[in-house]
């Protein structure tokens, strides 16, 4: 998919447009942050709700920009018991890694909490002498309406740094509400407030790439390669200064983000810079992204050098993988995720040589299913909304081996003896562009390769109906024949 | 003896506080076939419960009435009541617990008078407790408080002779609570236990996935807690809940780690039976001296900082200092009165930045802390023994026992192991000529 747009060269920077915000229609529209007050959206289910709330979204695409102070203005709970959760590194500043907070008290909430939040922000800025800080929002002072605006204005004044907002209340939607607010954070107050030292016709935004793992840098060289330059990494390994010249790209790829679709949309719309979506997981997948970047770029040179770039690593990947894809055969999955990575890791596994049997739908568009209906054919399973009962009934009748999922339902995995690939934020493991297909066949055989999921299958030898035990044997033993006791016959 | 500080920081840096409504989800699950449901934004339930499955590696029933800005403007308690219906329907639980949360207690809805408009059902708990206040310790006390007062039978009523009932706190691992609970069977005391992690929490493979935890206290237990010749609470926040079901006799403490408290709770249960001390609780004593003994030269003077909930502190605290340590520096999340009499200067009721830095100033050479303190300690260029919760990076949170003997022994040689793996600081070897190898002509 690649959006029309005029090229950025010669845009003037502006501050957003007022009234720019563009309902796109469809199933993007329930994921503004409006969704809650629009009867038309879904809305959590009482007692069935599983899955996080906007601001743990926003937090989740904010958070890998490493040189900011994260500031929770919140109940303890909040960032209690949600820091040091995910995978994103950085390369240098490990701010990103503290976790600040408010930590609101009944006090505020009888008083307001802003002279807490404003005293909060100056600490953090003096002390730490962060780069930015970001200001979240959660419930309770959204509740009680707490102008965190206005303070963050202020505080900016003060310490003269960046103080942004991100206005994504928890009750305010989930994951897409959640990661919108937050690229909408970064347009509305970050994005356009500098400029590059320098730009090159071959400058790109990578948007909703979270350096999990390390997976930017194994793309990173392939980029480099090509002669393409990450202006903005958005957010995966970022400062905080290369997001304020995120307008001055040529084309952005948005990476495996649905969500963060709408601020690639409104890039092109207030800046002109155009977009392609694709993803880094599988081979198939990580020569389209590469492409993607020539064709947006329009540059006929680059397509070639990319074209050779492609040539030689397809080679060279399916050199690596023939062993993997050798005793990989026969291996089936099934893949239990979200949004964009239902079909770009179908695309992953089928690389590696893993059948996948079914894959989850939830959080996923019209648009997904239709690429996933491309990869897996007509009659794929699709699983809409599965509960762990429902998610192994799932992988027992179809013979899969292997569970692929987000960390929360690894022990559903396991409490079924069923291995399991975690292919979500909290991981451990790289799995991008071509040097990530091969570690994800590494790993996929590694954990397949398990005696333990057949082991504790096996009873015990003195259950009661193990055919190792023998019935017989145990009756002897519990009579004891009389001649041994020296009876008379 | 220790001053009580508090932290007078305007930010909390790297939270060592969990939240309230965590802890109450902690206690309930506990509780035989109990589904606990917050009553709060969605992402409250979803935060918490990637939490406690990444420490306890268990798939964790916990649900909420998934409450939006609109639901939460114009009355939350539908969202309440048709989350209690959903999750009857759908888990068939024995028990639904309710655990508010700081979004219900600052839109000021009513619970209780809710949960009245109720049809029928199983029957509900609530734990009226808020992230605004508090932590894990308050919650954990306030769900047990709420469970004793809504199940448990009147306590003027036929006794149970031989039943002591116990009252694990939160400080307790599952293992922990095995381990109190043989340590009272022992004396041929039958028990009841309140809330029992562990048959729920332990880790184990049960035939089947089950949407709710096996094991954990029956209702009908729960129901005749107050009938027993003894009450005890291992866990400075159930002094309440003791008196609830035991009167002015309940025995409450803080803990029972380190020597002194581990006898103090055997002398307490042999009192109970009116018996002598097994000789198997006797001989874990000796081993457990023994230890102390094998660990005192490694030891002794060992300066070392502690960040924990407040009866795990003052319980790893007396452990070490019986072993010859100096706790250098103790941080706690919250307040607690038990934390004065301390054996160290103060306590400083904060959070990682705060053990960081007065760490640092004491020259600790191990911090004893939750997997969130490996930061402080990679900083600080000291090992981190990892304990309390949550600890995520290591298998076998479960198994971090430190309650009685046999606790005690455990923690110790981990205390002591994980000094021995730091590399000694031998001096340089010298550089003087002589020292130096001829060299051939």
């Amino acid at each position: 998919m690649t959006g029309q747009g005029s090229p950025a060269a010669t845009h003037m920077c502006v501050g957003p447009a007022a009234g720019s915000h563009v309902d796109r229609g469809g199933a993007e529209s329930c994921s503004s942050g409006e969704s809650a007050r629009r009867p038309s959206c879904p809305l959590p289910t009482p007692g069935a709700s599983s899955g996080g709330c906007a601001y743990d979204w926003s937090a989740i695409t904010l958070v890998p920009v490493a040189d900011v102070a994260h500031l929770v203005h919140g109940p303890i709970g909040c960032v209690g018991n949600s820091w040091e959760t995910r995978g994103s590194l950085s390369s240098g500043p490990t701010m990103n890694r503290r976790a600040f907070t408010t930590a609101m008290g009944e006090h505020d909430v009888i008083f307001g909490g802003e002279p807490r939040l404003r005293e909060a922000v100056l600490d953090v800025g003096r002390r730490f002498r962060p780069a930015a800080v970001f200001v979240y929002l959660t419930c309770v002072p959204g509740l009680i309406g707490d102008d965190v605006e206005a303070i963050c204005r202020e505080a900016a004044a003060e310490l003269g740094i960046p103080v942004v907002p991100v206005l994504a209340a928890g009750f305010a939607g989930t994951k897409n509400a959640g990661n919108r607010l937050g690229g909408s954070a970064l347009l509305t107050h970050v994005i356009c407030t500098a400029e590059p030292s320098y730009t090159t016709a071959y400058d790109v935004n990578l948007i909703g790439e979270y350096n999990i793992a390390g997976e930017l840098w194994q793309i990173q060289p392939l980029l480099d390669r090509l002669g393409i330059r990450v202006l903005s990494r958005i957010s995966g390994d970022a400062r905080y200064a290369e997001l304020t010249w995120a307008h001055r790209a040529k084309a952005s790829m948005v990476v495996c983000s649905r969500a963060l679709l709408s601020l690639a949309a409104d890039l092109q719309s207030q800046y002109g810079v155009p977009w392609f979506e694709g993803s880094f997981y599988g081979v198939r997948a990580t020569s389209e992204a590469l492409r993607g970047f020539a064709e947006v770029l329009g540059d006929p040179e680059l397509a070639e050098r990319t074209e050779a770039l492609v040539a030689e690593q397809e080679a060279l990947v399916a050199a690596r993988l023939a062993p993997y894809r050798q005793r990989l055969a026969g291996a089936r999955a099934v893949l239990y995720t979200g949004g964009v990575k239902s079909w770009s890791m179908v695309a992953a596994l089928q690389d590696v040589g893993v059948e996948v049997v079914a894959t989850g739908t939830t959080k996923s568009s019209p648009d997904d299913v239709t690429r996933i209906r491309g990869l897996l054919g007509a009659d794929a399973q699709l699983i809409e909304e599965a509960n762990p009962r429902d998610l192994l009934r799932i992988v027992r009748e179809s013979g899969a081996t292997l569970l692929a999922a987000g960390g929360r339902n690894m022990y559903t995995a396991m409490k079924g003896r069923v291995a399991f690939l975690d292919v979500n934020q909290e991981r451990h493991q790289a799995y991008a562009g071509y040097d990530g297909v091969v570690a994800l066949a590494a790993e996929i055989d590694r954990i397949l390769s398990s005696p333990v999921f057949e082991r504790v299958r096996r009873p015990p030898p003195w259950a009661a109906g193990n055919p190792a035990r023998r019935p017989d044997h145990a009756a002897r033993m519990s009579t004891p024949p009389r001649a041994l006791l020296g009876l008379a016959g | 003896m220790a001053t009580i500080v508090a932290s007078s920081k305007p930010v909390t840096v790297d939270p060592l506080r969990h939240s309230a409504p965590l802890g109450a989800v902690l206690a309930f699950l506990g509780v035989a076939r109990c589904m606990p449901m917050l009553h709060s934004s969605q992402g409250c339930a979803a935060l918490a419960k990637v939490l406690l499955t990444r420490h306890f590696r268990e798939t964790i029933p916990l649900q909420t009435s998934a409450l939006t800005e609109i639901t939460t403007i114009l009355g939350s308690g539908d969202s309440l009541l048709a989350g209690i219906d959903t999750v009857a329907d759908r888990q068939q639980p024995e028990l639904i617990a309710v655990i508010t949360t700081g979004l219900v207690d600052a839109s000021g809805e009513d619970v209780r008078r809710t949960l009245r408009m109720r049809a029928a059902g199983p029957p509900v708990v609530l734990a009226a407790v808020s992230d605004l206040g508090g932590g894990l310790e308050q919650g954990y006390s306030a769900a047990v408080e709420a469970l004793i007062a809504e199940l448990a039978l009147p306590r003027d009523g036929v006794a149970v002779d031989d039943q002591v009932t116990l009252l694990p706190g939160p400080a307790l691992t599952p293992l922990d609570v095995e381990e109190l609970a043989l340590t009272a069977q022992a004396f041929g005391l039958r028990t009841v236990v309140l809330p029992d992690s562990s048959r729920s929490l332990d880790g184990h493979l049960d035939a089947d996935w089950e949407p709710l935890l096996s094991g954990g206290t029956p209702l009908s237990a729960i129901a005749t807690a107050g009938r027993s010749a003894a009450v005890l609470a291992l866990g400075s926040g159930l002094a309440t809940a003791g008196r609830m079901l035991g009167g002015p006799d309940a025995w409450t403490v803080p803990h029972a780690v380190g020597l002194d408290a581990s006898d103090a709770l055997v002398a307490q249960l042999a009192a109970v039976a009116g018996r002598e001390v097994p000789e198997a609780l006797r001989h874990s004593r000796s081993r457990l001296t023994d230890g102390l003994l094998d660990a005192s030269g490694v030891l002794a003077g060992r300066r070392v900082a502690l960040a924990l909930e407040p009866d795990l502190l003052a319980g790893v605290a007396a452990l070490l200092t019986e072993a010859g340590c100096h706790v250098v520096t103790a941080i706690s999340p919250t307040a607690a009165d038990h934390l004065g009499a301390m054996p160290c200067d103060e306590v400083v009721v904060g959070d990682f930045e705060d053990a960081e830095e007065r760490a640092r100033d004491g020259g600790a050479e191990l911090l004893v802390a939750s997997s969130h303190g490996a930061a402080a300690a990679r900083r600080l260029g000291i090992p981190l023994l990892r304990l309390g919760f949550p600890v995520v990076d290591r298998l076998g949170a479960q198994h971090l026992t430190s309650v009685g003997y046999r606790g005690s022994l455990r923690l110790l040689f981990d205390v002591a192991n994980e000094l021995l793996a730091v590399p000694d600081l031998a001096p340089n070897p010298p550089t003087t000529t002589a020292n130096r190898l001829e060299r051939p002509c």
